[in-house]
């Protein structure tokens, strides 16, 4: 992805300049590229390295949302059916529930049910006894039950998927760049000033798109905009395997920690909902009062919680629009921004709030706008065209048994690996990785480190958190990118990074599994 | 069956505890939970412990894969263990009895939300209440946990509700900060 070929030329004028390389940059890259729009995507760090890669990786049906907010839950609908068809790689369709226990009630449930249906999603009513013997998991208390069409999505997977078929398409993706400043032309905005470790760059654009989340706030204030954005801080828990097949979700009004969803071999748990300062945006690591908070409601909808263990906690930020509020009641809906209009900036579009699930929507707004002020005719493909990998839908992959989890998680892209030789060498035991999957993530990406690399390919986020595998990750790694003595630094890197997300839940199996980690790498100079 | 003293724990600590004792003309019983005894201690490399092979020439026996899941205590909670029974249903008396569990990863301490505890006799373990104190948010740094440990008197005698048991001691990483302290 960072290779040769989406490298932006120097001098090029671009027609559209993206700020920001979560799933919503990377989508609206897609639809500006297909629609023949001369387009730049510039990521600070990694694609997803925000809060598209810290959240839940739920594929709204949109029921969530049917009683607080229609008009949310109708484009979340929408868009689940749209993902299902054009990113089916990305998408496990796993089914949610919403289950009412006694201190819910079930008034709320047949309102709810109402709602749905009025949002046009399917949910069916289920006998509770059923849902008990079917999923014993599942708090026995329960009262009622609704089935609704939620799934599991991969967000690193379907933003991958995205910027590979912008850049398909033409597009460049310049990745570890961050945007300092704005290329002003009076008072328009005319491009970005950016900062690598090439130096300091400029490119220019007719338009630019800020789709950096909670960052686009302090990126606007540079043009000389105010947004005003309400940071709020959600926690998840990722369970060590697959503690139910469906998504469960509370049947009352949004709370905490009410979710709980299978995401590959794991669940995850969330989230809470914080009110956090802007300068602990870049802060994620995880308190012991949200673990404590996390469990507490998670083991309502499933009570074994308590005994399952925990491999890490997470954090992410939600890019709410202040209005004021908690940060759940203040509206998550699409915010558009024409800056143009708005604040007398021309050349500059914000595009943020929504959801994962809304992302190509969002971009589908923002490419119209984007369309209308260039004077350019063309209609948006990108509900209709299946995404790289998911265009010839692989209902169950074939082949040697060491090819099919790269398959699984690549689909049609895993026919570009090469299993044969050492290609076929099993590298991360938990997740099934593969040194072919491995060099083609490598190639296709452009990762710089093995965090880089876990997000492409699932390396080291099994049960062992990088254990066995990290090592000979790094080897490969450091291979491929030609400079074998970064091999240790790759490891360290990357331990660091998992004891993050370690530490708040270290008891039971996780500190043993700690123990286990610093007995092998605890000194410095472990043998690599 | 009664033997001077059982040692529970097949690791380094728990093999060297048995054949000091044997060595002393002791006879002995060594319950390890592993089959191998192999080694997690990065220097050994996985390799199984060289003593393994003079346990039985010392005369010592010992029940591999086994594991102490039962303590027959004396008439009152602070007289001496009677006798300890196995996940293998063999009940083994002694004189002594040494704990040689080491810390987590072999289960010699068991961490949950709450606490700390050590499972085969309840021994008091010093940990702070604070969970955030537990670790070091540098991996590479000392890790506070690495030094929880049983308490002991200075005989080396488990403390169970502050006070020793006569006849439990503690060796091996299961002393915590103590026993790092002394290497």
């Amino acid at each position: 992805m960072a290779g040769e070929s989406s490298k932006p030329t120097k001098n090029r004028e671009y027609d559209v300049i993206i700020v920001g390389g979560g799933i919503t940059g990377a989508c609206t890259a897609r639809d500006c590229a297909l629609r023949g729009l001369r387009t730049l995507l510039i990521e600070r760090e990694d694609l997803c390295d925000g809060a598209s890669g810290r959240n839940h990786g739920l594929l709204h049906s949109g029921a969530r949302y049917a009683v607080s907010d229609p008009e949310g839950a109708r484009e979340c609908i929408k868009e689940n059916l749209i993902l299902k068809k054009i990113a089916s790689n990305c998408v496990e369709r796993t089914g949610g529930l919403f289950i009412s226990l006694p201190e819910d009630g079930l008034e709320w449930q047949a309102n709810f049910v109402q709602k749905c249906h009025e949002a046009g999603i399917p949910a069916k009513i289920l006998d509770p006894e059923k849902v008990k013997r079917e999923i014993p998991v599942v708090n026995q208390a329960i009262i009622g039950a609704v089935s609704v069409p939620d799934a599991s999505v991969d967000p690193f997977r379907l933003t991958d998927a995205n910027a590979l078929d912008a850049i398909r398409h033409g597009a460049d993706v310049l990745k570890f760049a961050e945007v300092e400043d704005f290329v002003k032309d009076g008072g328009r905005v005319v491009g970005v000033k950016v900062r690598s470790k090439d130096g300091l760059a400029e490119y220019r654009g007719s338009q630019t798109v800020l789709s950096a989340g909670i960052w686009a706030a302090g990126l606007a204030e540079k043009a000389g905009v105010h947004i005003s954005m309400l940071p709020s801080r959600g926690a998840l828990l990722v369970f060590g395997h697959r503690v139910a097949d469906v998504v469960i979700n509370r049947c009352r009004k949004p709370a905490n920690a009410d979710i709980i969803v299978p995401d590959d071999a794991v669940s995850v748990l969330g989230t809470t909902s914080d009110k956090v300062p802007f300068d602990q945006c870049d802060d994620m690591r995880v308190t012991p009062a949200e673990v404590e908070l996390l469990l507490k409601e998670g083991v309502q909808l499933v009570p074994c919680l308590a005994q399952t263990r925990i491999l890490r906690a997470y954090a992410g930020v939600r890019p709410l629009v202040s209005e004021g509020g908690d940060g759940r009641s203040v509206s998550r809906g699409i915010v558009l921004l024409d800056h143009e209009q708005r604040d007398g900036v021309p050349g500059l579009i914000t595009i943020t709030g929504g959801k994962l699930t809304t992302a190509r929507l969002m971009a589908e707004m923002t490419t119209d706008l984007l369309c209308s002020k260039l004077g350019i005719k063309a209609r948006c493909r990108t509900a209709d065209v299946a995404l790289p990998g998911s265009e010839k839908p692989v209902r169950k992959a074939t082949g040697e048994y060491y090819s099919l989890a790269a398959k699984g998680r690549h689909g049609s892209e895993g026919r570009k690996m090469d299993f044969t030789g050492t290609g076929a060498e099993l590298v991360c035991e938990c997740e099934q990785v593969t040194r072919a999957e491995i060099v083609y993530c490598i190639k296709e990406f452009g990762v710089r480190n093995l965090q880089d690399l876990r997000r492409h390919c699932r390396i080291g986020m099994g049960t062992c958190q990088g254990n066995h595998c990290v090592r000979r990750a790094a080897e490969i790694l450091a291979e491929e990118l030609g400079c074998p003595e970064l091999a240790r630094q790759f490891v360290d890197d990357y331990l660091q990074e998992r004891w993050k997300g370690m530490t708040p839940v270290l008891w039971g199996d996780t500190l043993r599994e700690a123990e286990f980690m610093r007995n092998r790498y605890g000194r410095k100079d472990y043998e690599i | 069956m009664r033997y001077d003293a059982v040692v529970i724990g097949g690791g380094r600590s728990g093999c060297a505890e048995a054949l000091r004792r044997a060595s002393d003309g002791q006879k002995v019983c060594l319950v390890a939970a592993g089959l191998t005894l192999h080694s997690l201690e990065p220097e050994l490399k996985g390799k199984p412990y060289s003593e393994l092979h003079n346990l039985t020439k010392a005369g010592i026996a010992v029940l591999r894969g086994d594991i102490v899941e039962e303590v027959l205590w004396g008439a009152t909670a602070s007289d001496p263990v009677r006798a300890v029974k196995t996940a293998n249903g063999i009940t083994l008396e002694a004189a002594e009895y040494v704990l040689a569990t080491g810390r987590f990863f072999s289960r010699g301490l068991v961490a949950d939300m709450e606490g700390v505890r050590e499972p085969v006799f309840g021994a008091d373990v010093d940990f702070p209440e604070d969970r955030s104190k537990w670790f070091d948010p540098d991996f590479f740094a000392p890790q506070p946990f690495e030094s929880f440990g049983v308490k002991t008197d200075k005989a080396g005698r488990i403390l169970k509700g502050g006070k020793p048991v006569e006849n439990v001691f503690a060796v091996g990483k299961i002393l915590g900060g103590k026993h790092d302290a002394g290497r």
